[in-house]
């Protein structure tokens, strides 16, 4: 089964995955999925559905049994490094467990991830100051990231995700972990410091961020489908 | 674009700063295992270096050549020039007189060519032959008869100023009784002394015989009793239990990088995660040990010295320096080579795997 969905200049396009582990069950069966530029996508649906493996897949950390990735136009190239250095300069991550560098600062954390990419340590200083401060973490900056509470840890996380200018940011159940007044927080955190041309794909069982997003598309034994909004 | 060189090194530096417990365990445990190494190797050495200098002193590097027909000095002159040798000088016959200030008092005087000072003598600096007609005295004479250098002394009407005093006692303790002159490198002796270098350990005393084979009844032997002296002292140095004790303080080093890194595994995955490569990930992982191995490694050996030198009673020689130098760079490097291993084969799993570890 696929999602049908129009799209013009498309960010993101994946066609006809499918996925097994092993000689497993098929996790993941013909799965189309294009997202244009700026659009904000929900993928929902029961555990074990897929969800993480297509969002593993969508970010290049494991390569499809079967199908294709295009990024920004551009086939996933065929060498591990050529697959790595696409993941660094295109995509960011948001994990549900936070995975963040618990002795180091805040600063240090969202600089991380630009100095992975060859940005200077300078400019990588400022780009940190500023998406901390989108995301509201000005007088956390000096902290190490282990003294600060959940939410103000996964919202480390998403100013570093949103500070190295991805084309697509994946979120893999950003507010899992968090109360409801905290997953609030988060959320405007990563809609508010997200690039307006950004694509933020979300896996989520959390409804109300689904209804946050453009569009949801519904995994369930791993075939999608596009759900109402 | 990846990380440049000098951010991988500014981030080895960071994390090492962020978690100072697991820094200085590392830095501790290394020290420990050094000072260790160190002590071992130091206090092993002590003994090996002291029989060595005690061996030289006493002059186990000496050959002396003997004959009552007499040797030609100019022979015993050209070995000053041979291989292997540091010195050599020839000694006249003695003769029993009394000194002008003691009569009554029996000394011995002899000749000796420049050069003999410095085999015979254990003076630590001995001084330089003036080549004048002065009289060098041994330590024992010079005591009983009161002189120093500089004053004057007369020996059956010739007088002439002491020039030096020399202390004999250990190699020749006749001539520590004895008062001797200048000769000039011609004609004959009865004695030829030779000091070879301690590199050179076989053939001294059959080279020595073979320049005085035309005199019939030349003897050359070594200067000691070799039965004194009996341990070899390489072969112990080499055969020592501590010789492989760089490979135990080495191993167990990395071992416990290692364990740390495994420890790390999730901060391995989200470096890669961030788009860190391999080659990244190694230095990362050679800068976090290198600092604190190094730093550990040098507190540690001046730990084991130390304690070893206050142990002995005497500071360390060269030669001891050189091998325990030689043992903790060894376990170091060992260490410093395994170190990041664990870095570069964790990026060989799957990154997923990794984060889930948190």
């Amino acid at each position: 089964m696929s999602t049908p969905t129009a799209a013009a200049n498309p960010a993101l396009e994946l066609t006809g995955i499918s996925h097994r582990y092993g000689r497993g069950p098929w996790v993941l069966r013909n799965v189309d999925l294009t997202i244009t530029a700026g659009e904000t996508v929900a993928l929902v649906g029961p555990s074990g559905s897929g969800k993480s493996t297509l969002l593993s897949i969508t970010g290049l950390l494991t390569t499809p049994t079967e199908g294709s990735v295009r990024v920004g136009g551009d086939p996933v190239p065929q060498s591990d490094g050529g697959r790595s250095r696409m993941r660094t300069e295109r995509y960011s991550w948001v994990f549900q467990t936070v995975n963040v560098f618990g002795a180091r600062t805040a600063q240090d954390n969202v600089e991380v991830g630009m100095l992975s990419q060859g940005v200077s340590r300078r400019e990588a200083a400022d780009r940190a100051r500023l998406a901390l401060d989108a995301v509201g973490l000005s007088n956390h900056r000096d902290k190490p990231v282990r003294t600060l509470s959940g939410g103000e840890v996964q919202r480390v996380c998403i100013a570093r995700a949103t500070a190295v200018r991805p084309l697509v940011i994946l979120a893999d159940e950003p507010t899992g972990q968090l109360d409801r007044a905290t997953s609030d927080v988060v959320l405007d955190a990563l809609w508010g410091a997200r690039h307006p041309e950004s694509v933020l794909l979300v896996a989520t069982h959390d409804p109300i961020v689904a209804e946050r997003c453009d569009r949801v598309v519904r995994l369930l034994d791993g075939a999608a489908s596009e759900a109402a909004a | 674009m990846n990380w440049r060189v000098r951010d991988l090194l500014s981030e080895a530096w960071s994390n090492l700063r962020a978690a100072p417990a697991r820094t200085f365990l590392l830095v501790g445990l290394t020290a420990a295992l050094m000072a260790g190494l160190a002590y071992t190797e130091a206090a092993t050495t002590y003994d090996l270096v002291d029989f060595n200098r005690r061996y030289v002193e006493a002059g186990g590097n000496a050959v002396v050549v003997y004959s009552d027909s007499g040797l030609a000095v100019d022979s015993c002159a050209t070995f000053k020039n041979a291989n292997g040798v540091l010195a050599s000088g020839a000694l006249s016959s003695p003769t029993a007189v009394e000194t002008d200030g003691a009569p009554g008092t029996l000394f011995n005087t002899a000749a000796g060519t420049s050069g003999l000072w410095d085999v015979i003598a254990t003076d630590e600096l001995v001084v330089p032959d003036p080549g004048g007609n002065g009289w060098t005295i041994g330590a024992a004479a010079a005591e009983e008869l009161g002189l120093a250098p500089g004053m004057m002394l007369g020996i059956e009407g010739r007088i002439a100023p002491v020039e030096r005093v020399v202390d004999t006692e250990l190699r020749d303790p006749q001539a520590s009784r004895s008062i001797m002159a200048s000769m000039a490198p011609t004609g004959t002796a009865v004695q030829c002394w030779i000091e070879y270098g301690p590199g050179v350990s076989t053939g001294r005393t059959e080279a020595a015989a073979a320049v005085f084979a035309g005199s019939g009844d030349a003897i050359a032997a070594p200067l000691i009793r070799l039965d004194e002296f009996s341990r070899d002292t390489l072969a112990e140095l080499a055969e020592r239990p501590t010789r492989y004790g760089w490979i135990l303080a080495g191993a167990v080093i990395a071992l416990t990088v290692w364990v740390m890194a495994w420890f790390r595994r999730s901060d391995i995955g989200l470096y890669r995660a961030l788009g860190t490569r391999t080659s990244g990930l190694t230095i990362i992982g050679s800068a976090e040990a290198l600092i604190p191995l190094v730093a550990g490694a040098v507190v540690g050996t001046m730990w084991g010295v130390v304690v070893a030198g206050i142990l002995a009673g005497e500071s360390m020689a060269a030669d001891q320096w050189s091998i325990v130098g030689r043992s903790v760079a060894s376990g170091l490097l060992l260490a410093i080579v395994a170190a990041p291993l664990p870095w570069a084969i964790a990026s060989r799993e799957p990154i997923a795997d990794q984060l889930k570890d948190r």
